[in-house]
């Protein structure tokens, strides 16, 4: 086994492309950036997630609605659709960005852009910045949305405010890039679905970025969660670039955000435990 | 010959214990230099080092007066190179001018206008004009093609590398292709491989026939046909002593090799010439 991962490392050394230039061009990402925005909030599997992740929370949200009081007259439509289309965001994004992160590898490109001036992490900053210009600045209106609306239900009035829906649109930005750094170690579409279904059917909000309130008796400690989502971007974003590189120094920055990420996931637990 | 753009010197390469070249040298300018060859002969090993996707074990190599093993120079190539590989992908859910306009944002076009010009321009010169706003999953397997072709020549570049690029096209495209590459060949170096050797001896001033990683023949389309000089004739059956013989439309046996006192000897096309050639070098590498 040993001598078969010899020999595979030796041949992938053989044919590795060489790398033009270590830093991508600003001017290029910009451009292609907008071509990925497009792409992204175009793309099936975005689409696909956005509808069956809303299909299926409607569902959950109206039947529960329907048990608890007899009727659906007493549901605030507008909360839960806002609740439904946010979530639904944060359910899209991985599983799109992990396909548009897989396109190259998929359609046999990396000989033909191996030859071009652009470096692979241009189209990794690229797609990322689709990501910012597409999902995370549409989970942002959401978010603008949602505030007077939610405020107004008299349920969601103490859990909602403005340090709670901050939240959603990093959330959505460090989902969406889980799902472009695990495309650059894992290149296979089995990736975007894992991400959903180990954030849905797990208990991993301690590995997977989340939106966690403020107040009431789960309140989290909020510094230590911002922290949180931050170190978990900065830790997805970097091994996205770390997949580009491939080299043993790449690594460097995200052993240390996932130090961060482990510290502030540990702080912010409320006293007492999760209840 | 002009000042060389491609210098090729004792070019090496293994994967692993399978060796693609050995010690491959010759030099080329502007104009057209053809790399004919058959399967595993090592030509899209030496395409793929030229358009610096692959570093080479051993040798030198200096593109357009840079050697692609600095990075800074290599960016350089880049910057100037158009390349099809032999086996182009495709975003198939991209439309083709998407695709394109991918690709030359990748080649740094970043004014918008300008490029999506330059992608017009592009794609009305391989005649993919009409099909534009289609998506590449529903153009046909020539269109795809062209559609590689196109790309290259994205920014009129000073080298371009094309691998196998008439593969697929049915003979209009061949001469149309053929058309555009020499339209552009005056003051650019262009290097293509193939197994064609009518796109040879009808576009390039200059052929490299290579064989088990090796150089067996440079010269001219002209010379080549010549090694098969007094070693074509015709005959009502295939002749016992011929390397290699066909029937022919007509009927007639066309032989290649040491041909009989008194045959009917004919004049030789470059594809004898290649035929005697990589057949000679596969029974000189069996007696070896």
């Amino acid at each position: 086994m040993l001598t078969g991962a010899r020999t595979a490392a030796r041949e992938a050394r053989a044919v590795a492309i060489p790398t033009a230039m270590a830093r991508p061009r600003l001017d290029v990402v910009r451009a292609l950036g907008r071509v990925e925005t497009r792409k992204l909030l175009r793309h099936p599997a975005f689409l696909a997630g956005l509808g069956l992740a809303a299909f299926f929370l409607l569902q959950a949200t109206l039947g529960a609605f329907d048990s608890e009081d007899g009727g659906g007259d007493q549901i605030d439509i507008g909360a839960v659709f806002v609740i439904v289309i946010g979530v639904a965001l944060f359910m899209a994004t991985p599983m799109g960005t992990n396909a548009c992160a897989l396109r190259t590898d998929r359609s046999g490109l990396r000989e033909l852009y191996g030859s071009l001036p652009s470096v692979p992490q241009t189209r990794t900053a690229a797609l990322l910045l689709g990501l910012v210009r597409g999902p995370v600045l549409l989970t942002a209106a959401v978010a603008v949305v949602a505030y007077p609306v939610l405020r107004a239900v008299p349920e969601f009035e103490e859990h909602v405010d403005l340090v709670l829906l901050a939240q959603a649109p990093l959330t959505t930005l460090a989902l969406g890039a889980i799902g472009v750094g695990l495309a650059r170690w894992l290149r296979h579409p089995i990736g975007g679905p894992l991400i959903v279904v180990a954030h849905v059917f797990t208990p991993l909000i301690w590995a997977l970025p989340w939106v966690a309130p403020a107040s009431g008796p789960d309140g989290f400690e909020m510094g230590w969660h911002y922290g949180y989502l931050g170190a978990q971007i900065a830790l997805w974003v970097s091994i996205a670039f770390a997949g580009d590189r491939r080299r043993g120094r790449a690594l460097i920055v995200p052993a240390l955000a996932l130090v961060a990420v482990v510290v502030c996931a540990a702080q912010q637990i409320p006293e007492g435990g999760i209840a | 010959m002009s000042v060389p753009t491609v210098e090729v010197v004792g070019i090496e390469k293994s994967y692993l214990r399978t060796r693609a070249l050995s010690g491959i040298s010759f030099t080329t300018g502007a104009g057209i230099t053809g790399l004919l060859g058959p399967n595993g002969a090592g030509k899209t090993t030496l395409l793929r080092m030229m358009a610096t996707v692959l570093a080479p074990d051993a040798g030198d190599l200096h593109l357009l007066g840079w050697d692609p093993r600095e990075p800074d120079e290599r960016l350089a190539i880049r910057r100037r190179l158009g390349y099809m590989p032999q086996e182009p992908g495709f975003h198939k859910a991209f439309t083709a001018f998407e695709f394109v306009d991918y690709i030359a944002i990748l080649k740094e076009m970043v004014d918008t206008k300008a490029r999506h010009d330059e992608v017009r321009r592009v794609l009305t010169l391989v005649g993919l004009e009409g099909v534009m706003g289609r998506k590449i999953k529903a153009l046909s397997g020539g269109m795809r093609r062209r559609l590689a072709i196109a790309q290259a020549f994205l920014g009129d570049p000073d080298l371009l590398i094309l691998d196998e690029p008439t593969a697929g096209l049915d003979p209009e495209q061949r001469l149309r292709f053929r058309e555009i590459v020499s339209e552009r060949s005056e003051d650019r170096t262009v290097i293509l491989s193939t197994h064609q050797t009518e796109d040879v001896a009808a576009l390039c001033p200059r052929v490299v026939v290579m064989n088990e990683g090796r150089s067996l023949f440079d010269g001219t389309p002209q010379e080549l046909a010549a090694v098969a000089a007094n070693r074509v004739w015709l005959a009502g059956e295939r002749a016992p002593g011929a390397r290699l013989s066909w029937r022919t439309g007509d009927g007639a046996h066309r032989n290649i090799g040491d041909a009989p006192v008194g045959a009917d000897l004919v004049e030789p096309t470059v594809e004898d010439g290649y035929l005697l050639l990589v057949g000679q070098g596969a029974l000189d590498e069996e007696a070896a």
